[in-house]
C-alpha cells in the first residue's frame, strides 16, 4: 500500500507543477532573446512532449536514481540533493530528539505533580510551544543568543555551535505538543482499573509510574513521533531560511521561486519518501511496545 | 498500509481527543487532591445548553480564550478609530525608531507605527482564520461524509486520496500551492484551505461511520426518509461538535501558517500589513531595529493562544469522547 500511494503523491507533484501558467524557462532567458532559442530550450528540457510522457520518462527515470538535471544550475538533482541533505538530516534528527525528551519530560513532569504549580507551568510552557510561529522563535533566540549575548554564530553551518540554535528552535516548538499528548495519555492511563491493582500489590509509586504507566502511555507518544516527522521537515525549511542554513528545504524554496522543477520534484519526492518511511518505523516500533499488536 | 491509515486515524482523533489538559483523574503523584465540596454539585439544570453555558463560565482557559478573540474581532472591526496612524503612510525621517509614547511599538524601516500597522494586521489574521478554516471545513464536511456514508468502492478512492494528501507536510503543501497560483493573501487563504481539510474529512468520517449504524439512524431510514435527509439532517448534526472544536484550534494554526507563508515572502503583498510579512521585514533589520520583529510575533503568539485555549476549552465543556 506504501508504494501506491507513493506513486500517486508522485503524479500530484509531477501535475500540479506542471498544469501551472508559465514556462520555466522563461526564468532562464533574457527578456528578448529570440523566440528560436527558447524552442531549442524547450526541446532540449524535453518540455514540448505530451504530459504523460513526461511522467512517464520522469518515473523511470526516479527508480533507475536519475532524477533529471536542474534547470537553473548546472548539476544533476541527485547531486544537488546530496549536497544539501546531510545538513538538514543532522538538523532533523538533532531537533527531534530535543523535542521528544524535553517533550516527553514536561509531559511526564505534569502528569505526576498534576494540579500543582509545577503542572501550570509546564502545560502553559507546553501551550507557547503550540502556539508560537517557529521562525519567530528562531528569530528571538537569534537576538537573544546571537545578537545580544554573542554565544552563538548567527548563520552559517558545518560546525556543532552554529547547529544549538536552529536544532533547539524547532525542538523547543515541537516539544510543546508532545508534552501535552504524554500529559493527557499519562493521567488516561493513570485511571485505568489495572493500575490500581498494581498499586494495591504494593508495588512502590515510581515502580507504577514507570513501569507501568508510563510504559502504556508511551504508545500514543511512539505514534505521535511518525506524524512528527513531517512537521519536523516542514519546520526544517523556514528554520534553514532564519538561520541561512544551506539544507533541503531551503533548496526547495529557493526552487519554488525560480520555477526549477526538477529540484521541486525531486526534494518533494525525498521529503515525502522520508514521511512514510518515518511513519512505517513508528507502525514498528508501536508493535514493540504494545505486545498486542501484530502485524501479520 | 491500511493498518498505517487506521493506526493515523487514530492519532488524528487522539490528537483532537488529548491535544489539551484538563482531564480530571486521580491523582498519579499520589499526594492528597482537593476534594469538592458538596455544594457544588446541588444544581443540576435540566437544559443542555445551560448546562453547557454553566460549564464554559467555570472553565477559566475558554473565557480567556474567548475574551482574547473577542478583542481581535473588535480591534478588527474598529482598527480606523484604534489605531493612531495610517498603516501605509511612510515617515522616512522617523524611520526604525524605538518604542516611545508617540510609537507605541516602534517605527519599522519606512518610518511607520508598527503599533498601527499591528491593529490593521488583525483584519487579515482574521480573515485568513475564518475563510481558509470555513472552506476547508466544508471541504472537509462534504468528501468526509460522502465517503463514510456511501462507503464501497467510492470511498476506497476518497481514503487513498486523503493518504496521499495526508502524506504531504502542511507547509510544503501550502508552500507549492502558493507558489503555483502566485503569491497573494487571496492564494494563502486557498493554499491554507486545500492543505487542511483532510484533517475535517478523516474527523467526519470516523464521527460518521460510529454513528450511521446507530438505531435512531435506521427508524429514521424506516420512515422513509432518503440518503440525503439522513446523512445531512440526521447524521451530521450528531458528528459536528468534534469538527467544532477541531475548526477552532485549527483557525490557530491557520494564522500560524499565513505568517510563516508570509514570512517567506509568499503571502500578503506589501502595503498590507500582514503580521507575517512585518516578521519578515523585521528579520533583515533584526539588529538595528528588533521591535518590528518583537511585536507583530507577539500578536501572533496571543492570538494563537486565544484560539487554542477556546478550544480546549470547548473541547473539555463538551466532553467529547471519540470512538476509536
Amino acid at each position: 500500500m506504501m508504494i501506491p500511494v507513493f506513486i500517486l503523491c508522485s503524479i500530484v507533484i509531477f501535475l500540479i507543477l506542471h498544469l501551472v501558467p508559465g514556462n520555466p524557462v522563461d526564468n532562464l532567458l533574457h527578456p528578448g532573446s529570440p523566440l528560436e532559442a527558447r524552442e531549442q530550450l524547450i526541446k532540449e528540457f524535453g518540455l514540448d512532449r505530451p504530459i504523460y510522457q513526461q511522467y512517464i520518462i520522469w518515473l523511470a527515470n526516479v527508480f533507475k536514481g536519475n532524477l533529471g538535471v536542474s534547470i537553473t544550475e548546472q548539476r544533476t538533482v541527485s547531486e544537488l540533493l546530496l549536497l544539501k541533505l546531510p545538513n538538514t538530516v543532522v538538523l532533523g534528527v538533532v531537533s527531534f530528539l530535543i523535542s521528544f525528551i524535553l517533550g516527553i519530560f514536561l509531559g511526564a513532569l505534569s502528569a505526576i505533580k498534576q494540579n500543582t504549580i509545577v503542572d501550570y507551568i509546564g502545560m502553559v510552557l507546553a501551550l507557547l510551544g503550540v502556539s508560537v510561529p517557529t521562525f519567530w522563535l528562531g528569530l528571538m533566540l537569534m537576538l537573544i543568543f546571537s545578537v545580544n549575548l554573542g554565544w552563538f554564530p548567527i548563520s552559517g553551518y558545518g560546525d556543532l555551535k552554529s547547529l544549538v540554535l536552529p536544532a533547539f528552535t524547532l525542538g523547543l516548538a515541537g516539544a510543546g505538543l508532545i508534552a501535552r499528548v504524554t500529559r493527557a495519555s499519562m493521567l488516561e492511563i493513570a485511571q485505568k482499573d489495572y493500575i490500581a491493582i498494581v498499586r494495591a500489590k504494593g508495588i512502590s509509586n515510581s515502580q507504577v509510574i514507570i513501569k507501568h504507566i508510563f510504559r502504556n502511555a508511551l504508545i500514543p507518544i511512539i505514534t505521535l513521533l511518525g506524524l512528527r516527522l513531517g512537521w519536523i521537515i516542514g519546520g526544517a525549511v523556514t528554520i534553514e531560511i532564519v538561520f541561512n542554513r544551506p539544507g533541503l528545504g531551503r533548496l526547495l524554496a529557493n526552487s519554488l521561486f525560480r520555477r526549477d522543477y526538477p529540484v521541486i520534484q525531486g526534494s518533494l519526492l525525498l521529503l515525502i519518501f522520508a514521511v512514510m518511511v518515518g511513519n512505517l518505523i513508528a507502525d514498528i516500533l508501536y508493535a514493540y511496545a504494545d505486545p498486542r499488536i501484530r502485524y501479520n | 498500509m491500511l493498518m498505517l491509515t487506521h493506526v493515523s486515524a487514530i492519532i488524528n482523533l487522539f490528537i483532537v481527543k488529548y491535544y489539551s489538559e484538563g482531564v480530571d483523574t486521580k491523582n498519579i503523584g499520589r499526594k492528597k487532591k482537593k476534594l469538592k465540596s458538596n455544594r457544588e454539585k446541588q444544581y443540576i439544570p435540566r437544559n443542555k445548553s445551560r448546562i453547557m453555558f454553566l460549564k464554559f463560565k467555570k472553565n477559566k482557559m475558554a473565557i480567556i480564550g474567548l475574551v482574547i478573540i473577542s478583542i481581535l474581532i473588535f480591534t478588527g472591526i474598529f482598527a480606523d478609530f484604534i489605531a493612531p496612524q495610517s498603516y501605509r503612510e511612510q515617515n522616512l525621517p522617523l524611520k526604525s525608531q524605538s518604542p516611545s509614547s508617540n510609537f507605541w511599538f516602534g517605527t519599522d524601516e519606512f518610518g511607520r507605527c508598527i503599533f498601527s500597522r499591528i491593529v490593521y494586521g488583525a483584519r487579515i489574521s482574521l480573515k485568513v482564520a475564518i475563510v481558509s478554516t470555513g472552506i476547508s471545513v466544508l471541504i472537509g464536511i462534504i468528501i468526509g461524509s460522502i465517503s463514510a456514508y456511501y462507503g464501497g468502492f467510492l470511498d476506497q478512492i476518497l481514503v487513498v486520496l486523503m493518504d496521499v494528501m495526508w502524506a504531504f507536510p502542511t507547509i510544503l503543501l501550502s508552500l507549492i500551492i502558493v507558489a503555483i497560483i502566485g503569491a497573494s493573501l487571496n492564494s494563502v487563504i486557498i493554499a491554507i484551505a486545500l492543505s487542511y481539510w483532510v484533517q475535517y474529512a478523516r474527523l467526519i468520517r470516523g464521527q460518521i461511520l460510529s454513528l450511521k449504524n446507530e438505531l435512531y439512524i435506521e427508524v429514521t431510514r424506516s420512515l422513509g426518509a432518503n440518503d440525503s435527509t439522513i446523512l445531512w439532517k440526521h447524521l451530521l448534526p450528531n458528528a459536528i461538535i468534534p469538527v467544532v472544536v477541531a475548526a477552532t484550534l485549527g483557525m490557530g494554526s491557520a494564522i500560524v501558517l499565513e505568517a510563516t507563508l508570509s514570512f517567506l515572502g509568499m503571502g500578503a503583498q506589501p502595503p498590507m500589513p500582514s503580521w507575517g510579512s512585518m516578521l519578515s521585514n523585521g528579520r533583515t533589520y533584526l539588529f538595528i531595529a528588533p521591535w518590528s520583529a518583537i511585536f507583530p510575533g507577539i500578536a501572533t503568539i496571543i492570538t494563537v493562544l486565544g484560539f487554542n485555549l477556546l478550544g480546549d476549552g470547548l473541547r473539555d465543556i463538551m466532553d467529547i469522547k471519540i470512538k476509536e
